[in-house]
Protein backbone atom coordinates (compact mmCIF):
# COMPACT_ATOMS: atom_id res chain seq x y z
CA UNK A 1 0.00 0.00 0.00
CA UNK A 2 1.25 3.47 -0.94
CA UNK A 3 1.24 6.39 1.52
CA UNK A 4 -1.31 8.32 -0.57
CA UNK A 5 -3.87 5.54 -0.25
CA UNK A 6 -3.07 4.92 3.41
CA UNK A 7 -3.49 8.62 4.31
CA UNK A 8 -7.09 8.64 3.07
CA UNK A 9 -7.90 5.34 4.77
CA UNK A 10 -6.39 6.38 8.11
CA UNK A 11 -9.59 8.14 9.18
CA UNK A 12 -11.69 5.09 8.34
CA UNK A 13 -9.21 2.88 10.19
CA UNK A 14 -9.34 5.12 13.24
CA UNK A 15 -13.14 5.08 13.22
CA UNK A 16 -13.29 1.27 12.67
CA UNK A 17 -15.25 1.80 9.49
CA UNK A 18 -13.01 -0.18 7.10
CA UNK A 19 -13.49 -3.74 5.93
CA UNK A 20 -11.33 -6.29 7.73
CA UNK A 21 -9.15 -6.59 4.66
CA UNK A 22 -8.55 -2.83 4.30
CA UNK A 23 -7.99 -2.45 8.03
CA UNK A 24 -5.30 -5.14 7.87
CA UNK A 25 -3.61 -3.44 4.91
CA UNK A 26 -3.58 -0.09 6.73
CA UNK A 27 -2.26 -1.75 9.92
CA UNK A 28 0.58 -3.34 7.97
CA UNK A 29 1.42 -0.03 6.34
CA UNK A 30 1.39 1.87 9.64
CA UNK A 31 3.82 -0.63 11.11
CA UNK A 32 6.30 0.05 8.34
CA UNK A 33 5.81 3.78 7.67
CA UNK A 34 6.84 6.38 10.24
CA UNK A 35 5.21 9.27 8.39
CA UNK A 36 1.76 7.63 8.20
CA UNK A 37 2.11 6.24 11.70
CA UNK A 38 2.74 9.78 12.98
CA UNK A 39 -0.29 11.09 11.05
CA UNK A 40 -2.40 8.30 12.56
CA UNK A 41 -1.21 9.16 16.09
CA UNK A 42 -2.05 12.85 15.50
CA UNK A 43 -5.55 12.01 14.24
CA UNK A 44 -6.11 9.71 17.19
CA UNK A 45 -5.13 12.42 19.64
CA UNK A 46 -7.34 14.93 17.86
CA UNK A 47 -10.28 12.52 18.03
CA UNK A 48 -9.76 12.04 21.76
CA UNK A 49 -9.56 15.77 22.33
CA UNK A 50 -12.74 16.33 20.32
CA UNK A 51 -14.57 13.81 22.49
CA UNK A 52 -13.64 15.82 25.57
CA UNK A 53 -15.08 19.12 24.34
CA UNK A 54 -17.78 20.71 26.43
CA UNK A 55 -20.36 23.34 25.64
CA UNK A 56 -22.29 25.80 27.80
CA UNK A 57 -24.89 23.67 29.49
CA UNK A 58 -28.55 24.21 28.83
CA UNK A 59 -30.58 23.48 31.90
CA UNK A 60 -33.50 21.06 31.94
CA UNK A 61 -36.01 23.86 32.47
CA UNK A 62 -34.95 25.62 29.25
CA UNK A 63 -35.24 22.40 27.22
CA UNK A 64 -38.55 21.51 28.86
CA UNK A 65 -39.88 25.03 28.23
CA UNK A 66 -38.74 24.76 24.62
CA UNK A 67 -40.61 21.50 24.11
CA UNK A 68 -43.69 22.85 25.88
CA UNK A 69 -43.54 26.00 23.79
CA UNK A 70 -43.27 23.90 20.63
CA UNK A 71 -46.25 21.76 21.57
CA UNK A 72 -48.36 24.83 22.26
CA UNK A 73 -47.20 26.33 18.95
CA UNK A 74 -48.26 23.20 17.06
CA UNK A 75 -51.52 23.12 19.03
CA UNK A 76 -52.18 26.75 18.19
CA UNK A 77 -51.51 26.19 14.47
CA UNK A 78 -53.72 23.09 14.39
CA UNK A 79 -56.48 25.04 16.16
CA UNK A 80 -56.37 27.91 13.67
CA UNK A 81 -56.22 25.47 10.77
CA UNK A 82 -59.37 23.67 11.97
CA UNK A 83 -61.21 26.97 12.53
CA UNK A 84 -60.23 28.19 9.03
CA UNK A 85 -61.29 24.88 7.47
CA UNK A 86 -64.61 24.97 9.32
CA UNK A 87 -65.34 28.53 8.16
CA UNK A 88 -64.42 27.68 4.57
CA UNK A 89 -66.67 24.61 4.49
CA UNK A 90 -69.61 26.49 6.03
CA UNK A 91 -69.13 29.43 3.63
CA UNK A 92 -68.82 27.11 0.65
CA UNK A 93 -71.93 25.18 1.61
CA UNK A 94 -73.87 28.39 2.25
CA UNK A 95 -72.81 29.86 -1.05
CA UNK A 96 -73.67 26.69 -2.95
CA UNK A 97 -77.14 26.47 -1.36
CA UNK A 98 -77.78 30.17 -1.92
CA UNK A 99 -76.63 30.28 -5.51
CA UNK A 100 -78.46 27.16 -6.57
CA UNK A 101 -81.73 28.36 -5.04
CA UNK A 102 -84.27 29.00 -7.88
CA UNK A 103 -86.24 31.59 -5.82
CA UNK A 104 -83.53 34.27 -5.82
CA UNK A 105 -83.00 37.01 -8.34
CA UNK A 106 -79.70 36.99 -10.33
CA UNK A 107 -78.71 40.45 -9.01
CA UNK A 108 -79.03 39.32 -5.40
CA UNK A 109 -76.89 36.29 -6.17
CA UNK A 110 -74.31 38.54 -7.80
CA UNK A 111 -74.24 40.89 -4.77
CA UNK A 112 -73.84 37.91 -2.48
CA UNK A 113 -70.83 36.62 -4.46
CA UNK A 114 -69.32 40.14 -4.62
CA UNK A 115 -69.64 40.54 -0.83
CA UNK A 116 -67.87 37.26 -0.13
CA UNK A 117 -65.21 37.88 -2.74
CA UNK A 118 -64.54 41.33 -1.28
CA UNK A 119 -64.18 39.88 2.21
CA UNK A 120 -61.79 37.20 0.92
CA UNK A 121 -59.64 39.80 -0.90
CA UNK A 122 -59.52 42.00 2.22
CA UNK A 123 -58.50 39.01 4.33
CA UNK A 124 -55.70 38.02 1.92
CA UNK A 125 -54.36 41.61 1.73
CA UNK A 126 -54.27 41.98 5.53
CA UNK A 127 -52.70 38.52 5.95
CA UNK A 128 -50.02 39.35 3.37
CA UNK A 129 -49.21 42.64 5.14
CA UNK A 130 -48.99 40.92 8.53
CA UNK A 131 -46.67 38.22 7.16
CA UNK A 132 -44.46 40.82 5.49
CA UNK A 133 -44.21 42.82 8.72
CA UNK A 134 -43.47 39.66 10.69
CA UNK A 135 -40.61 38.65 8.35
CA UNK A 136 -39.00 42.08 8.42
CA UNK A 137 -39.47 42.69 12.12
CA UNK A 138 -35.97 42.99 13.56
CA UNK A 139 -37.25 42.91 17.10
CA UNK A 140 -39.42 39.79 16.92
CA UNK A 141 -36.81 37.74 18.79
CA UNK A 142 -36.56 40.23 21.62
CA UNK A 143 -38.09 38.65 24.70
CA UNK A 144 -39.89 41.12 26.94
CA UNK B 1 -35.45 12.07 24.60
CA UNK B 2 -33.76 14.84 26.59
CA UNK B 3 -30.24 13.69 25.68
CA UNK B 4 -31.17 13.72 21.97
CA UNK B 5 -32.57 17.24 22.24
CA UNK B 6 -29.48 18.38 24.16
CA UNK B 7 -27.13 16.74 21.64
CA UNK B 8 -29.05 18.27 18.73
CA UNK B 9 -28.76 21.67 20.41
CA UNK B 10 -24.98 21.16 20.61
CA UNK B 11 -24.88 20.26 16.90
CA UNK B 12 -26.82 23.44 16.04
CA UNK B 13 -24.38 25.44 18.19
CA UNK B 14 -21.44 23.77 16.47
CA UNK B 15 -22.78 24.58 13.00
CA UNK B 16 -24.00 28.14 13.63
CA UNK B 17 -21.60 29.22 16.35
CA UNK B 18 -24.44 30.92 18.19
CA UNK B 19 -26.45 29.63 21.15
CA UNK B 20 -29.46 31.85 20.45
CA UNK B 21 -29.63 30.78 16.82
CA UNK B 22 -29.15 27.16 17.91
CA UNK B 23 -32.16 27.42 20.24
CA UNK B 24 -34.27 28.88 17.41
CA UNK B 25 -33.10 26.13 15.05
CA UNK B 26 -33.90 23.45 17.59
CA UNK B 27 -37.35 24.89 18.15
CA UNK B 28 -38.07 24.92 14.41
CA UNK B 29 -36.69 21.40 14.09
CA UNK B 30 -39.00 20.01 16.77
CA UNK B 31 -42.00 21.77 15.23
CA UNK B 32 -41.06 20.19 11.88
CA UNK B 33 -40.60 16.83 13.57
CA UNK B 34 -44.03 17.05 15.21
CA UNK B 35 -45.68 18.13 11.97
CA UNK B 36 -44.10 15.42 9.81
CA UNK B 37 -46.49 12.49 9.53
CA UNK B 38 -43.95 9.80 8.67
CA UNK B 39 -41.47 10.81 11.37
CA UNK B 40 -40.03 7.90 13.39
CA UNK B 41 -41.16 7.71 17.01
CA UNK B 42 -38.75 9.05 19.66
CA UNK B 43 -38.16 5.52 20.98
CA UNK B 44 -37.30 4.12 17.50
CA UNK B 45 -33.65 3.28 16.81
CA UNK B 46 -33.43 5.63 13.81
CA UNK B 47 -35.03 8.61 15.57
CA UNK B 48 -31.77 10.21 16.74
CA UNK B 49 -30.15 10.32 13.28
CA UNK B 50 -33.47 11.40 11.73
CA UNK B 51 -33.89 14.28 14.19
CA UNK B 52 -30.27 15.36 13.72
CA UNK B 53 -30.94 15.46 9.98
CA UNK B 54 -33.88 17.82 10.56
CA UNK B 55 -31.60 20.02 12.70
CA UNK B 56 -28.88 19.83 10.02
CA UNK B 57 -31.37 20.98 7.34
CA UNK B 58 -32.60 23.83 9.50
CA UNK B 59 -29.03 24.91 10.28
CA UNK B 60 -27.99 24.76 6.62
CA UNK B 61 -31.03 26.89 5.70
CA UNK B 62 -29.93 29.40 8.34
CA UNK B 63 -26.35 29.43 7.00
CA UNK B 64 -27.65 30.04 3.47
CA UNK B 65 -29.96 32.82 4.64
CA UNK B 66 -27.19 34.47 6.61
CA UNK B 67 -24.62 33.72 3.84
CA UNK B 68 -22.27 32.23 6.42
CA UNK B 69 -21.62 28.88 4.72
CA UNK B 70 -17.89 29.38 4.34
CA UNK B 71 -17.32 31.72 7.19
CA UNK B 72 -16.04 30.79 10.56
CA UNK B 73 -18.25 30.67 13.62
CA UNK B 74 -18.30 33.35 16.28
CA UNK B 75 -15.84 31.82 18.70
CA UNK B 76 -16.80 33.62 21.87
CA UNK B 77 -20.44 32.63 21.80
CA UNK B 78 -19.99 28.87 21.92
CA UNK B 79 -16.63 28.59 23.63
CA UNK B 80 -16.87 26.60 26.79
CA UNK B 81 -17.39 28.50 29.99
CA UNK B 82 -14.26 28.59 32.09
CA UNK B 83 -14.28 26.26 35.04
CA UNK B 84 -11.88 27.49 37.74
CA UNK B 85 -11.86 24.07 39.39
CA UNK B 86 -10.37 22.27 36.41
CA UNK B 87 -6.77 22.17 35.34
CA UNK B 88 -5.75 25.44 33.68
CA UNK B 89 -3.61 23.84 30.98
CA UNK B 90 -6.42 21.48 30.02
CA UNK B 91 -8.84 24.39 29.87
CA UNK B 92 -6.45 26.28 27.60
CA UNK B 93 -6.13 23.28 25.29
CA UNK B 94 -9.92 23.01 25.11
CA UNK B 95 -10.27 26.70 24.32
CA UNK B 96 -7.64 26.34 21.61
CA UNK B 97 -9.52 23.41 20.08
CA UNK B 98 -12.76 25.41 20.13
CA UNK B 99 -10.99 28.24 18.32
CA UNK B 100 -9.47 25.92 15.72
CA UNK B 101 -12.82 24.22 15.18
CA UNK B 102 -14.65 27.48 14.80
CA UNK B 103 -12.10 28.63 12.23
CA UNK B 104 -13.13 25.78 9.89
CA UNK B 105 -15.86 26.02 7.25
CA UNK B 106 -19.27 25.03 8.65
CA UNK B 107 -19.39 21.79 6.67
CA UNK B 108 -16.00 20.62 7.95
CA UNK B 109 -16.87 21.59 11.50
CA UNK B 110 -20.13 19.67 11.28
CA UNK B 111 -18.69 16.43 9.92
CA UNK B 112 -15.94 16.31 12.58
CA UNK B 113 -18.43 17.03 15.34
CA UNK B 114 -20.87 14.39 14.10
CA UNK B 115 -18.13 11.75 14.23
CA UNK B 116 -15.82 12.73 17.07
CA UNK B 117 -18.20 14.56 19.40
CA UNK B 118 -21.58 12.91 18.75
CA UNK B 119 -20.07 9.53 17.79
CA UNK B 120 -22.29 8.76 14.79
CA UNK B 121 -21.41 5.98 12.34
CA UNK B 122 -20.48 6.81 8.73
CA UNK B 123 -23.90 5.51 7.62
CA UNK B 124 -25.69 7.87 10.00
CA UNK B 125 -23.49 10.82 8.99
CA UNK B 126 -24.24 10.08 5.33
CA UNK B 127 -27.97 10.12 6.13
CA UNK B 128 -27.78 13.28 8.25
CA UNK B 129 -25.72 15.28 5.75
CA UNK B 130 -27.40 13.70 2.72
CA UNK B 131 -24.14 12.55 1.11
CA UNK B 132 -22.76 9.19 -0.04
CA UNK B 133 -21.21 6.96 2.61
CA UNK B 134 -17.98 6.86 0.57
CA UNK B 135 -17.81 10.65 0.64
CA UNK B 136 -17.99 10.72 4.44
CA UNK B 137 -14.52 9.22 4.90
CA UNK B 138 -12.75 11.51 2.43
CA UNK B 139 -14.53 14.65 3.69
CA UNK B 140 -13.90 13.69 7.29
CA UNK B 141 -10.24 13.08 6.57
CA UNK B 142 -9.84 16.47 4.86
CA UNK B 143 -11.68 18.16 7.73
CA UNK B 144 -9.44 16.49 10.31
CA UNK B 145 -6.33 17.57 8.41
CA UNK B 146 -7.66 21.13 8.26
CA UNK B 147 -8.43 21.06 11.99
CA UNK B 148 -4.96 19.71 12.80
CA UNK B 149 -3.34 22.49 10.72
CA UNK B 150 -5.44 25.21 12.35
CA UNK B 151 -4.66 23.83 15.78
CA UNK B 152 -0.92 23.68 15.11
CA UNK B 153 -0.99 27.27 13.77
CA UNK B 154 -2.91 28.49 16.83
CA UNK B 155 -0.61 26.65 19.24
CA UNK B 156 2.48 28.06 17.53
CA UNK B 157 0.95 31.53 17.64
CA UNK B 158 0.17 31.15 21.32
CA UNK B 159 3.68 29.79 22.03
CA UNK B 160 5.26 32.77 20.29
CA UNK B 161 3.06 35.17 22.27
CA UNK B 162 3.93 33.50 25.56
CA UNK B 163 7.63 33.53 24.63
CA UNK B 164 7.64 37.30 24.09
Amino acid sequence: MECNEAQVLVSGYLDRELTQQDAQRVRNHLESCDKCSKAHAEMKLLKERMGGLTYPDTDRETLAALEKDMLSQVGQWSGWLLVALGILVIMGFGMYTYLTSPDLHGLVKFMYVALHLGLAILFIVVLRQRLKTYRNDKYRKVKL
Amino acid sequence: MEHITRGALHLAMQITGSRDEALDILQNAVVKALEYRNAPRPDDAGYKAWFYRVVHNQAVDWLRREKKFDRQAQVDEVADEHDPESDLAMEQRKQMLHKALDALAAEQREIICLKDFHDFSYNDIAAIMDIERGTVMSRLHRARLALRDKLVALENESGERDGM
